[in-house]
């Protein structure tokens, strides 16, 4: 089980990013997981959960996760393709070099922005 | 939130794109940098508990400590028993204790390269914690992946942990000398393998008889001298 580590990762570089950019809230964090990455979205999830009780800056957040697929990229031809049977290319009856799977992405963050003082 | 009091513009929406072990990430490539300075080649071992790296790691001493410099990174979540038995050998060995953390990082792997200083060696071994998941997501600069699976555990491991094979370059089928005892399909388990990963090479050793273990060392020759 390490979602635990993962989130703790994820929270870490966006609470950097809300400092730098004088965000008073976290609004909803989209990532993106690749079929092997070897994450149980529900165990993400629920560290997420775990951790957004005690965090005032992730309270509100709203969690999105998307799926990526696997795709392997042809080392003859270099088609990049997604197999349902064998990775094998349908042009050159090739294996394929895994390309994506194992993404483990922070692709999208909405912040809500500290209050500025009337001038 | 509304449209009267401006909180509106106080949205703002980011595109990160960024790794989520970013940090991990980064760490990692430093290793690997540092390692090829070095000229020193770098293998992490994945897999179940108890699947044989460690006596892998002792057979593969004995057979290449006089050829080859050698050094060895424990990864276990307590105690120093797996380094104990590499140190018998006469290898350097330091062991990282996790405190009940399933993987290494990329981090602990930096230290543990420090606490090596001192010591001649071309090649070093990183034993992963014993698990067959959680590891596979963190690099720790490695040259080379070995994900293990021994023959008592079952031939379809790579069909239900596809994230450990589709990332490793060598996929050891260990223990083969049970293969009489258990029912285990080299052949499904290959099939399966290949499937997630086209470009695995796989080989079946048994560390206790020596059988397949001259292809395991050649590999490893030809690493070091790449």
């Amino acid at each position: 089980m390490h979602e635990a580590s993962l989130v703790l990762a994820m929270c870490e570089e966006i609470e950097a990013l809300a400092r730098k950019e004088g965000a008073q809230k976290v609004l909803a964090i989209e990532v993106s997981f690749g079929e092997y990455a070897g994450i149980e979205e529900e165990a993400f999830r629920f560290a997420f959960e775990a951790l957004r009780r005690h965090s005032p800056l992730f309270k509100e957040a709203d969690l999105r996760i998307e799926k990526k697929q696997v795709s392997f990229r042809c080392p003859f031809c270099g088609e990049t393709f997604t197999p349902e049977g064998p990775p094998l290319c349908s042009r050159c009856q090739i294996p394929g070099l895994p390309q994506t799977g194992t993404e483990l992405e922070i692709k999208r963050v909405e912040l809500l922005l500290e209050e500025k003082e009337d001038v | 939130m509304c449209e009267h009091c401006g909180c509106q513009d106080r949205k703002k929406e980011i595109e990160l794109e960024r790794h989520i072990l970013s940090h991990n990430e980064e760490i990692a490539a430093r290793n690997r940098e540092h390692f090829r300075k070095k000229g020193i080649k770098v293998l992490n071992l994945i897999s179940a508990p108890g699947s044989g790296k460690t006596s892998l790691l002792e057979a593969t001493i004995d057979a290449l400590k006089d050829k080859i410099p050698l050094a060895v990174i424990e990864g276990d979540p307590e105690t120093e028993r797996d380094a104990e038995r590499i140190r018998k050998k006469g290898v350097p060995v330091v062991q990282v204790t996790t405190g009940g953390a399933c993987h290494l990082d990329a981090l602990q792997v930096h230290r543990a390269f420090h606490q090596l200083e001192g010591n001649h060696f071309k090649l070093l071994f990183i034993e992963n914690v014993g698990n067959l998941l959680c590891p596979s997501a963190f690099d720790l600069g490695e040259d080379l992946r070995v994900v293990l699976v021994s023959v008592p555990e079952g031939s379809d491991k790579p069909a239900k942990y596809p994230a450990a094979f589709f990332k490793a370059q060598v996929f050891l089928i260990t223990k083969i000398d049970l293969l009489p005892y258990f029912d285990f399909d080299l052949e499904e388990t290959r099939e399966l393998a290949l499937k997630i990963n086209p470009q695995i090479k796989i080989l079946p050793i048994s560390s206790k008889t020596g059988e397949g273990l001259e292809e395991w060392l050649k590999l490893l020759e030809g690493l070091v001298s790449a």
